[in-house]
């Protein structure tokens, strides 16, 4: 397989060998870096728990099925996961990266910067924890996680207009809360 | 990307070759052996009872012939073995010729031709087990098993199970004879660049050798067995759209002067057809330890730079493989 730009996600997980890999992880790596840093609030977790969120992708990605939820959903599925289990536990877990043999990649002070830069507006991350469980996994889905809205349609089965609607009133209370913060 | 997204990178490639490479997860964790303070005699047993089936593992294995995985090719096995009109040659793991025929370094290789020409027509990985030599094809990825034993000189192979006819008639017929690399000197085999590449964004298309691959995302299209990693040799091209009237001369005045002169660029120079065109092609010492190799030249409106890095010392022999490659190029299609 030639692996070139317009390569999709699907081919790059099934049919991309090690090669396929590395472009499908350049392609999202600061997506979940970014979301990492956002919700841990610590870039040097965020670090950890994006390389154990690739690595368990690379674990998975033979039970990866084209046609289904887009790879995206999928690698941010593992990344919540991820999370999820590091707010349960109070540690990024490294049994991924442990089970393929890998070396912790330190993040060097520049790094820790560069990391801290992709977390955006802490405060709004704060709010839209607050928001209801519809609308926060709609902007979490769509403003946090950079997805399409039909990808988000898909997940949450309901349609199109459904998505926007929820990420637009989500947004609203967002921006509210944001202007009576300040 | 900053340090940290490149140096996780190349954990995760290296992750996933070695799962691509053992079909599975390589390296797994052992399990740790735990055994309670109270039953020290239990405890001494164990080390002892490990003790003895490691130093029984280096008895076994000290004794045992070569193996395929780790060795690659014995050294009484490397080399060029002819019996006219057939020639086979056996290459160590890592060896440039591997790496040039797509084989890759991990994997030992050998190729199958001609005797009088020294062009290959099959080529493929080789692995050596004891007195098993198996060679695969890449091109029909038949594996054939041979049983090999050097008797005065000569190389006599056996065959224990090659479904490609072919091969095994040019492999058992006759012994074939050691013949000093120097007095046959390896060819570009046929077929060696046959996978066509088009690339729509600079109009153009060529053959790729086998296994190399193509980066699109930069600013060049770069072809290499791993052009993720900058492996070499390697390939690049670009174009540029160029003002009406700008020839050949001018693009290379361009490109020259854009390139500096950082290099000492002590250049020769040789001509090479390039889809009709009489295209000049310069090799010279660059920079970073590689060689270079580039053509410039214009097509249709578009200046185009073809660039060729290989390793230092490698110009002679990777000449002919610019230069297959140039012969390759189409703009038609």
């Amino acid at each position: 397989m030639v692996l070139t730009q317009s390569c999709s996600d699907d081919e790059l997980l099934t049919a991309g060998g090690p090669d396929g890999f590395a472009v499908f992880y350049r392609r999202h790596v600061e997506a979940i870096l970014g979301y990492h840093v956002r919700w841990a609030r610590n870039a040097e977790v965020a670090a950890d728990l994006t390389a154990e969120t690739f690595a368990a992708a690379l674990e998975a990605k033979d039970r990866f099925r084209p046609g289904g939820p887009p790879a995206r959903s999928w690698l941010f599925g593992i990344a919540v996961k991820k999370l999820a289990d590091y707010r349960r536990r109070g540690y990024a877990e490294d049994r991924a990266r442990r089970r393929l043999g890998m070396e912790r990649v330190e993040p060097t002070n520049e790094d820790l910067r560069w990391i801290e830069s992709l977390a955006g507006d802490v405060e709004v991350a704060e709010f839209i924890d607050e928001l209801p469980a519809d609308q926060r996994l709609a902007v979490t889905a769509r403003v946090v996680e950079g997805r399409e809205y039909e990808d988000i349609a898909a997940e949450l089965q309901i349609s199109t207009a459904g998505v926007r609607k929820r990420v637009s009133r989500g947004l609203a209370v967002l921006r509210g809360r944001v202007r009576e913060s300040r | 990307m900053t340090d940290f997204v490149t140096r996780l990178e190349a954990e995760l490639h290296s992750a996933a070759v070695q799962r691509e490479g053992s079909g599975h997860v390589r390296r797994v964790a052992l399990p740790r052996i735990r055994v309670a303070l109270p039953s020290i005699p239990a405890a001494a047993l164990a080390t002892a009872l490990f003790a003895l089936a490691v130093a029984a593992a280096a008895l076994i294995l000290s004794t045992s012939p070569e193996r395929a995985a780790d060795m690659g090719v014995p050294p009484t096995l490397r080399g060029v073995w002819q019996a006219p009109p057939k020639e086979l040659r056996l290459y160590p793991r890592g060896s440039d010729r591997c790496l040039n025929l797509g084989v890759g370094s991990s994997s030992a290789c050998y190729t199958l031709g001609a005797s009088a020409s020294s062009v290959a027509y099959e080529w493929g990985r080789l692995s050596v087990d004891g007195d098993k030599l198996t060679l695969t094809g890449l091109q029909n990825s038949t594996p054939g098993v041979y049983r090999w034993r050097i008797e005065h000189g000569t190389l006599r192979l056996t065959k224990v199970d090659d479904p490609v006819s072919a091969r095994a008639r040019a492999l058992v017929a006759t012994p074939l004879h050691a013949v000093h690399p120097s007095q046959a000197k390896a060819r570009l085999p046929i077929g060696w660049a046959s996978h066509p590449f088009p690339s729509s964004r600079f109009g153009y298309s060529l053959d790729l050798p086998f296994r190399w691959k193509a980066d699109t995302s930069g600013p060049a299209d770069r072809f290499a067995l791993d052009p993720y990693r900058g492996t070499l040799p390697s390939l690049s091209v670009v174009a540029r759209d160029l003002p009406p009237g700008t020839g050949t001369g001018t693009w290379q005045v361009i490109v020259n002067a854009r390139a500096g002169t950082h290099c000492a660029r002590d250049a020769w120079y040789r001509k090479r057809p390039v889809d009709g065109l009489a295209v000049m092609v310069s090799d010279f010492k660059g920079c970073n330890g590689a060689d270079e190799q580039l053509a410039i030249f214009t097509h249709r409106g578009r200046g185009y730079v073809v660039r060729w890095r290989g390793k230092q010392g490698r110009m002679d022999a990777e000449a002919p493989l610019f230069d297959a490659l140039l012969r390759s190029f189409d703009f038609s299609r």
